[in-house]
């Protein structure tokens, strides 16, 4: 029992650190209706530039700060000099040009890190771990990274659907030519909202470098998990995002952790070994697959 | 009589006109390595060991001085492929060199092993090449990785640890490690858990771990993954109860700068220690530390290795080394000072030699090193050899 609740913790976990990083990519479609591939390197920037200020400012919550406002700045950048002129293409050339920008900054982090993984401290107070009630023995790192997150996300929702700005996204999105003709500058909004999205995607980077390796490619590996969120969720919409991010991270972390011993019983040890790993790897893909069957628009398309 | 004077006369002219031409005037190196790419760093850090190890030669080998032909393979077999045969038809290399992964190894041997020509590797060996695919024109210098997990098996059973997880990554050589932990440890492990490749996420993993409750945690994991599981144990808390074991090549220099203090207290096995006692060792390890500031990773000891062989081998065969049958003899029996001490090549040409337990520690003037613990083999050949025919 024990180890179910600490899995579904990890799960959230998981899911939550997914969302952020496919809010943006999913927020950029629906909007601008841009496929942007290169949502990963804002992650990896993200990291990075933590890593950078963790070993400046010696302060960790100072250094995600910095970090996400980082990722924000360059996808400000970013969107003013080269993705504004990719709206009105064609998805093919969306892709092959966010391709390039991909193979740009990791060529460009390459060149300032120097191809070696870089380390950022755990922080000090959150270095240990926390007693939950029943005797769980959790993370004290994921347990803070999982409330940021949470907060972050509820963050995200309040504006999207309670402010006048929020109202403003959500009328770029249905009717870009009515917010225009109104007489609201559809342009300033589109840069918003990328920068928001890449300063979401540097924050989950931000996070996340004290738990992994932080390298160049590291935005790949995340970019295609966030797509798949992205297509179950249904283009565009931020609570399909969310549920299918939750999804996605309880049953990536359930059936890593849950197949083994499902497919005990029916077949040898060595088989198990060797076929669970595998199986719970496509887990997350059969579940896209079936969701694109029922619902060929995703769960809550528009 | 005459007739045969004349005879012997012309053939020992012609022998001594051979023997001009056995030993060349220069001998060119042909050096595929992984210069680029997330990995580019292990080779830059191969390759200066490479160069120390032909300046501590004088640049020569066996008396003859070297031209160093380098080629990037990007960590990819058709590229490598491409690379070996420019370096065969337009630089006209004497033998092979450098090397760092397995299947970019395959692939050049395919390639280049059927010409005859020979390739000297300090690492990226397989069970198989060390097996049934052992060939008379290869060479490795340094391991064959499933060995090292034996050490840590032999290693963990020896100290009477009854509770071992065993983590590595779903393909080859993952399989190979868990294999070669069960050999040495001789009995199934408590548990036993295979995750994806560039797997970063290990919650699902850890508390299967820590409901095992296992004392030892063996872990194959190469790359980045290896990194954030590390990041990921330490977090847990796990480490006050479980001592983590790896093989060498994952808890060096090459990591310590990624892994921070999650490296302290990592337990390692491998043929080699910057603290081994020997002549060669000390002399290799103080120069690379007066050039680097740092103690040289197991990867760089290797190549270094690889130049002290070859200065041996070219220096037996009397630097003939564009006929192969000579060269392949004088390798195989070389008696170099190696600075792994006593090491000699089994029937498969993978070496027989020591093994090593290190621990990750903090280093006397800051940062970390390997500690070196004890010996866990003596004189040990890999568990292939005899699927290898090959008889000399």
């Amino acid at each position: 029992m024990a180890i179910l609740v600490e899995q579904v913790l990890n799960g959230i976990n998981y899911g939550l650190l997914l969302f952020l990083i496919a809010a943006g990519l999913s927020l950029v479609f629906g909007v601008m209706h841009l496929i942007n591939l290169a949502h990963g390197s804002l992650f990896m920037v993200g990291a990075f530039a933590a890593a950078a200020f963790a070993h400046i400012t010696k302060n960790f919550l100072l250094s995600v700060i910095c970090a996400t406002l980082l990722a924000a700045a360059v996808g400000w950048l970013v969107e003013r000099v080269i993705v504004r002129k990719l709206y009105a293409r064609s998805h093919l050339d969306q892709v092959l040009a966010t391709f390039g920008l991909i193979l740009f900054a990791n060529e460009l982090l390459r060149w300032i890190s120097g191809g070696v993984p870089q380390y950022v401290p755990s922080p000090g107070l959150f270095s240990g771990t926390v007693m939950l009630p029943g005797g769980i023995e959790y993370p004290a790192y994921r347990m803070m990274v999982t409330s940021i997150a949470a907060i972050a996300a509820l963050a995200m929702w309040m504006v999207i659907a309670k402010t006048r700005a929020g109202m403003l996204v959500r009328a770029s999105a249905s009717n870009p030519t009515m917010v225009r003709h109104i007489g609201f500058d559809v342009g300033l909004i589109s840069t918003l909202v990328f920068a928001v999205g890449a300063g979401l995607a540097g924050l989950a980077g931000a996070l996340t470098g004290p738990l992994v390796s932080i390298e160049v490619g590291m935005g790949e590996q995340v970019l295609i998990l966030s797509f798949v969120i992205v297509v179950i969720g249904g283009l565009g919409s931020i609570r399909g995002t969310f549920l299918a991010a939750m999804m996605v991270g309880l049953v990536d972390t359930l059936g890593r952790a849950l197949m083994p011993l499902a497919l005990s019983g029916i077949f040898s040890a060595r088989a198990v070994s060797s076929f669970a790993p595998a199986l719970s790897a496509t887990l997350v893909y059969i579940l896209m697959a079936v969701v694109l069957i029922m619902r060929p628009q995703g769960l809550f398309a528009r | 009589m005459r007739f045969t004077k004349t005879i012997g006369t012309a053939l020992a002219l012609m022998t001594s006109v051979a023997a001009a031409q056995a030993a060349p005037e220069k001998i060119k190196i042909g050096y595929i390595s992984t210069l680029s790419g997330p990995a580019g760093s292990l080779g830059e850090e191969m390759l200066n060991a490479y160069r120390l190890g032909l300046e501590h030669t004088g640049g020569k080998l066996g008396g003859i001085p070297v031209e160093l032909v380098t080629g990037d393979d990007q960590a990819k077999p058709q590229t490598a492929v491409q690379v070996a045969r420019q370096m065969m038809e337009r630089d006209k290399v004497s033998f092979f060199s450098g090397l760092l992964f397995s299947h970019v190894v395959d692939a050049v041997n395919a390639v280049v092993l059927p010409r005859d020509q020979i390739v000297v590797a300090p690492v990226g060996g397989s069970s198989e090449t060390a097996g049934e695919k052992c060939n008379q024109n290869f060479f490795m210098v340094s391991w064959n990785t499933d060995t090292m997990f034996e050490a840590i098996g032999s290693q963990i059973a020896k100290s009477g640890i009854d509770k071992v997880a065993v983590i590595a990554t779903n393909y080859q050589a993952g399989w190979d490690a868990a294999e070669g932990f069960k050999r040495g440890y001789g009995k199934a492990p408590t548990a036993e858990i295979l995750v994806k490749l560039d797997q970063s996420d290990f919650g699902a993993e850890l508390s299967q771990i820590r409901a095992a409750d296992p004392k030892a945690v063996v872990v194959f994991l190469p790359g980045g993954s290896g990194i954030a599981f590390m990041r990921q144990f330490q977090q847990s808390g796990l480490q006050r109860t479980v001592v983590p074991y790896a093989a060498t090549f994952q808890a060096d220099e090459t990591t310590f700068q990624a892994l921070g203090t999650a490296a302290k207290g990592l337990m390692n096995a491998g043929p080699w220690s910057p603290y081994l006692d020997n002549p060669s060792n000390k002399r290799f390890v103080q120069a690379f530390r007066e050039k680097y500031g740092r103690n040289p990773s197991i990867l760089a000891a290797m190549s270094y290795d690889t130049v002290l062989l070859l200065d041996k081998a070219v220096s037996d065969a009397k630097g003939d080394v564009e006929n192969p049958a000579t060269f392949r003899e004088a390798l195989r029996r070389a008696k170099f000072p190696s600075i792994r001490g006593d090491i000699h090549f089994g029937n498969n040409h993978f070496p027989v030699q020591n093994f090593y337990l290190s621990k990750v520690a903090d280093a006397s003037g800051g940062g970390l090193h390997n500690e070196l613990v004890g010996s866990i083999f003596e004189q040990r050949a890999d568990a292939h050899q005899a699927k290898c025919t090959m008889k000399w």
